[in-house]
């Protein structure tokens, strides 16, 4: 298992749960209580009350987890070093490798792109988060 | 017939020392619109949500419709009892529009959309289906919840606090538009408010209760004119209140001598509540209270 795909996912998991669970949780505290109430005394049952209702209410905040730990992960270098799979390169640890060979040169456009797909991703994020408020007021 | 009865109820919740409900008791005929009246923590909310299932009992049993749906040793949830709930915020669903919002909890069928229509005319909301709630005012999203409601015929519909979210204006037009659709489709209705002019003006019986404990149900103007107690006759309205000394024909008072017809047994300290509306200026004659008009607020 050691040196697996398996065992870096886990891993990554294991790292970057906090990450998502606070931006789900926050969306679901959001959601006011009477939703989910209001939908059991319609008669729906909890799993179409969570599918059809909380999970599109919180939408925006499962994204916003998902690019957060996108963006951490890409970066992400001592867990990939030790874990990955032979011959297994990531963006972090090719410019480490250059890095780490005086290859400076080389190694700034694996740290560039690094750099483009973040700043997408947070300018993606922020106006996610926009959206977001402008629909709080629509927040029963 | 009755539609609801419950019986000897108490609910504590588990971090707290006192009963939220103790030993409250009451039955609901069909078709019949009941306020329950209490102050700010005084119980009702809890009643409500025994009744729609979301708390279980910790005493006591509740039977609607003759089937005993919460008691010791038995619970049916919230999504079995037909019963609807509108919240005090409405809880509309914000992602849905008004037709997906009232469709919710009814199932796909060729009626279904003939009903949709037929509900919707019923609450004047014919036109607005295709709305987002937040497009709504106050009136319509409460008409909306009340339609999604209806739609599933719901054995009883509670309110809990309706018209708090309202404006004055708006809360009388509202109020009576809902004691209108209530009283046309015959719905047995349950109304929580702590706000004695909605219950004065649409129930048929009102309901007070004070720290858990029922204190009297009737007619409003029972309630109004033949209040149980001193409590009730405060939280209903201005009243004066006098000391007075009772003796044969009358009390003797700091406003001295009030004449009554009633034979009342001697020398016992009461306390008159006069309402304002009772009180008339007239000449002065033995057995009437001498005053001075002071001053007049507005």
């Amino acid at each position: 298992m050691f040196n697996s795909f398996f065992i870096l996912i886990f891993s990554y998991v294991v790292r970057f749960i906090a990450i998502s669970y606070n931006s789900i949780n926050s969306g679901f505290k959001k959601i006011s209580i009477n939703i989910n109430e209001v939908s059991r005394s319609l008669g729906i049952n909890f799993f179409k009350t969570l599918f059809f209702i909380e999970i599109p209410l919180i939408k925006h905040s499962i994204i916003g987890g998902f690019i957060l730990v996108f963006i951490d992960i890409l970066k992400e270098l001592p867990l990939t070093l030790i874990l990955r799979p032979f011959n297994f390169e990531t963006l972090s640890t090719k410019t480490f490798n250059l890095v780490s060979n005086e290859m400076i040169a080389e190694s700034s456009s694996y740290a560039l792109i690094i750099i483009i797909i973040s700043l997408f991703f947070i300018f993606f994020l922020n106006s996610l988060t926009k959206n977001s408020k402008s629909c709080e007021n629509t927040k029963d | 017939m009755k539609i609801l009865k419950i019986k000897n109820i108490s609910k504590k919740y588990y971090n707290s020392n006192s009963f939220a409900v103790n030993d409250f008791s009451l039955s609901i005929d069909k078709g019949e619109l009941l306020c329950l009246v209490g102050e700010s923590g005084s119980g009702k909310t809890t009643i409500l949500r025994l009744i729609a299932g979301f708390e279980q009992l910790s005493n006591g049993s509740i039977e609607i419709d003759n089937t005993i749906v919460s008691s010791n040793y038995k619970f049916v949830s919230p999504d079995k009892r037909n019963i609807g709930m509108v919240f005090q915020n409405y809880a509309l669903f914000p992602h849905l529009t008004v037709k997906k919002n009232i469709l919710f909890g009814l199932r796909k069928s060729n009626e279904s959309k003939k009903k949709f229509f037929e509900v919707l005319n019923f609450v004047g909301l014919f036109g607005f289906e295709d709305k987002y709630p937040f497009e709504l005012s106050g009136g319509q999203q409460q008409r909306t919840a009340l339609a999604r409601t209806i739609i599933l015929n719901p054995k009883i519909v509670l309110f809990d606090e309706p018209f708090s979210n309202l404006d004055n204006k708006l809360k009388e037009k509202v109020r009576n538009d809902l004691k209108n659709i209530l009283k046309k489709g015959n719905i047995t209705s349950i109304i929580v408010t702590h706000d004695i002019k909605d219950a004065l003006s649409i129930a048929d019986r009102i309901v007070i209760i004070r720290n858990g404990i029922l204190q009297q149900v009737d007619i409003p103007y029972e309630i109004y004119c033949n209040p149980v107690n001193n409590y009730i006759a405060q939280y209903f309205g201005e009243i004066n209140r006098i000391k007075s000394l009772s003796v044969n024909n009358g009390f003797i008072s700091e406003l001295g001598f009030i004449h009554c017809s009633d034979k009342l047994s001697s020398n016992k300290d009461i306390i008159l509540n006069i309402r304002s509306e009772n009180i008339e200026i007239c000449e002065f004659e033995v057995g009437i209270c001498k005053g001075c008009v002071k001053s007049v607020v507005y």
